[in-house]
């Protein structure tokens, strides 16, 4: 008992969601923040979001990265979390395309406070569509433009395209000084 | 900017001192138990609408004597059953999402389904009502009260469809339109994968 196969399946699904935690469980907190602001349902999506991880593991078969695997997850969750949420409360969210950031005239050393800069970057996603705000906060965590493109699907000209406009908002949004 | 303002925005990002999220095991089982129940819960809730609704629809069929009122509450109850199995059968996927996807393909096949149900509202909604209710009240009419005036008048048949035309083609409009709103997020979704030139907005 607890021997057959189907044990052995679930301590190594066990063995794969510890690894995730162990790896992922900052950058999934920092990630839940860029979709919720509450902090109460931030805790719930998290939930969501480690459950749809340890329930998906099962069908993990190692096409894509561990890392890959747990993005598509986290992000489909928020996805649809928000697309509830806005069922509920309904928002207007743009493009970066089409984000209008005014420059900012603070000093760089003011721009620059980590929790500033932080309140600011939360400010800025909370504006974009799912899409979008999968794409800058995979940037923000220094995710490549390939396992971007592999995330989110989306072609490595228009993943080149939308980081560049990426950094132009974000030099705006912190202008002048960084 | 320089690429170094880029990694310190990055790293001031990274730098929050929130504390991260851990959940045991034993409760995520707790909490996949709990799911469970709630599909369960959720399925007990559609069978039961669909029990009330096929126990009021009974009543007209014995009460009524006519054979077309008895028809058109049989047909009815049909479609009544046919909405229900289809909005079972094309609401949301589950109240999580498991499958790895790429984010493109997962807002895609939501939209789609959204968009369907609304493009298609005649095929598993309104028509398939239609046959029943015109039957059910063309057998009402049939039904003679004991002054001889029928159980429901001409002009009630009349109102009534006048309502019903009135009220479908109000519901077939606004999901048009809303699917047409649709179909313009998910094309727009297709040419992100197209190419650099193609960028549009997009859900």
């Amino acid at each position: 008992m607890g021997s057959g196969p189907s044990a052995q399946a679930n301590a190594s699904n066990e063995e794969q969601y510890r690894q995730i935690v162990q790896e992922f469980s900052a950058p999934l907190t920092r990630l839940a923040r860029g979709y919720e602001a509450d902090p109460e349902l931030r805790r719930d999506l998290l939930q969501e979001i480690h459950l749809a991880l340890w329930m998906s593991l099962k069908s993990f078969d190692g096409r894509c990265t561990l890392r890959t695997w747990v993005y598509r997850i986290a992000h489909n969750v928020s996805a649809s979390h928000i697309q509830r949420r806005r069922r509920e409360k309904p928002s207007g969210l743009v493009t970066i395309e089409d984000l209008d950031i005014p420059s900012r005239e603070e000093t760089a050393e003011a721009a620059l406070h980590g929790k500033e800069v932080r309140n600011r970057l939360i400010d800025l996603i909370a504006k974009l569509k799912p899409l979008d705000r999968q794409i800058l906060l995979l940037y923000l965590e220094e995710v490549d433009a390939a396992t971007i493109g592999e995330v989110t699907g989306i072609s490595p000209g228009n993943v080149a395209t939308k980081l560049h406009r990426i950094r132009q908002v974000l030099i705006r949004q912190f202008h002048p000084g960084v | 900017m320089s690429a170094d303002a880029f990694d310190t925005l990055r790293a001031a990002w990274r730098s929050n001192n929130e504390e991260p999220f851990t959940i045991s095991v034993e409760q995520l089982q707790a909490r996949a138990r709990q799911l469970s129940r709630g599909i369960h819960r959720r399925n007990l809730a559609e069978y039961c609408a669909g029990a009330l609704i096929a126990a009021i629809d009974g009543y007209y069929f014995l009460h009524f004597t006519s054979l077309l009122a008895r028809a058109g509450s049989a047909l009815m109850l049909a479609a009544i059953g046919w909405i229900l199995l289809h909005l079972h059968q094309h609401s949301a996927t589950g109240p999580i999402p498991t499958e790895a996807l790429q984010s493109l393909d997962f807002l895609t096949r939501e939209l789609t389904r959204q968009r369907d149900l609304l493009r298609h509202v005649w095929n598993w909604y309104l028509l398939p009502l239609i046959p029943g209710m015109t039957l059910f009240l063309l057998g009402l009419h049939q039904i003679k009260q004991p002054d001889g005036s029928p159980l429901v008048s001409e002009h009630a048949i009349l109102h009534t469809v006048a309502a019903c035309v009135i009220g479908f083609a109000l519901i077939a409009f606004l999901n048009n339109r809303a699917s047409g709103r649709l179909q313009q997020q998910i094309d727009q979704l297709h040419s992100m994968k197209a190419g650099p030139d193609t960028i549009h907005e997009h859900n």
